[in-house]
């Protein structure tokens, strides 16, 4: 399904037509959902909440300042709300080993993985994804999945540019070390 | 914007593409209108209400001023006002001797303090119910 930009539906729902909110809902409930998943990492309670933070999204909707895009402000609710759920005030992040960091394989990695099936290549970045921590994973998926900027991605976990600059640089090696290591040990 | 080269990565975003992805259930969608729907028909019962309140809120202001007039006035028509022998013979004094006891009151410093305390956290509370929604709405504006 092809969907009008969100101004379009916001617009609409801020003229008292409520059903153009499902339309909202429809185009971001998957990454609204896995941003929650990740951090509470129980699908029932991930749903709760998503669920409560499009209802808290669509009653402050007025005052909504359309400074930022209608999804990085929803992931924002999104983020908040599954931290107060988990009663933490910050998104937890393993800490890494400095020799993992400085001993991958990055350039030989996406030689390997290209001459993998389409469905090889799913089960393996599945599989690696889920090597990393909750906090590890929602970084990658906003900057790599939702293509968030690292300015949005600050706006939406409350850290600093730079802060988020550095995690993702070694998230990214610590994913494609992830990659190798499952090559090698040919569990896909 | 600044360009970020160093995690730049077309191939690893390509690949985190193909992940499977987080779903919500069939019924999410439905489930958040329903709730939605709810939000909105309760919102609109409560202005019904306020709205109402208001209109009201004249009426029984220009209502209280009258009577107080009739019941404080020495103007000789005042006197066939219905209850004025009784607010002059017996509410009056006990009015009075209220706002006496009520004064006495605040001889003690320690119903002084209470007293204000008690004033602060209803005006907190009264803050709250005219704005909280408001503040709630900023706060959330900004995402948080």
């Amino acid at each position: 399904m092809k969907y009008q930009d969100d101004n379009f539906y916001i617009e609409r729902v801020l003229s008292g037509d409520v059903s153009a909110f499902a339309a909202l809902v429809t185009k971001h409930k998957n990454l609204v959902f896995s941003v929650v998943l990740k951090i509470l990492n129980d699908r029932e309670d991930a749903e709760e909440v998503a669920q409560d933070c499009f209802l808290k999204a669509y009653q402050s909707l007025k005052s909504f300042e359309r400074k930022s895009k209608f999804s990085t402000w929803l992931y924002r609710i999104a983020y908040n709300a599954a931290i107060s759920k988990t009663r933490k005030k910050k998104l937890e992040f393993v800490p890494m080993d400095k020799y993992l960091i400085q001993n991958y394989s990055e350039e030989n990695t996406p030689r390997t993985i290209i001459g993998l099936e389409e469905h090889e290549q799913t089960l393996l970045i599945d599989k690696a994804l889920q090597r990393l921590s909750g906090g590890e994973n929602l970084l990658i998926t906003l900057f790599y999945k939702s293509e968030n900027t690292i300015e949005e991605i600050s706006y939406i976990t409350g850290l600093s540019v730079s802060n988020v600059k550095v995690r993702l640089h070694r998230i990214r090696k610590k994913l494609y070390e992830e990659i190798s290591e499952i090559m090698q040990q040919k569990v896909i | 914007m600044e360009t970020n080269n160093f995690i730049k990565d077309d191939f690893l975003s390509d690949l985190i593409k193909k992940s499977s992805p987080d779903s919500p259930s069939a019924i999410f969608v439905e489930r958040v209108m329903e709730d939605v729907q709810k939000a909105t028909e309760y919102s609109s019962s409560k202005k019904t209400i306020y709205l109402y309140l208001w209109s009201a809120l004249p009426v029984i202001l220009i209502i209280t001023i009258i009577l107080l007039f009739l019941l404080t006035s020495d103007l000789p028509l005042s006197t066939y006002f219905p209850g004025k022998d009784y607010y002059t013979q017996t509410l009056e004094i006990y009015l009075h001797s209220l706002s006496n006891s009520f004064n006495l009151l605040f001889v003690s410093r320690y119903f002084s303090f209470g007293f204000t305390v008690m004033l602060a956290t209803g005006t907190l509370i009264i803050i709250e119910n005219i704005w909280g929604q408001k503040i709630k709405e900023f706060f959330l504006s900004r995402g948080l």
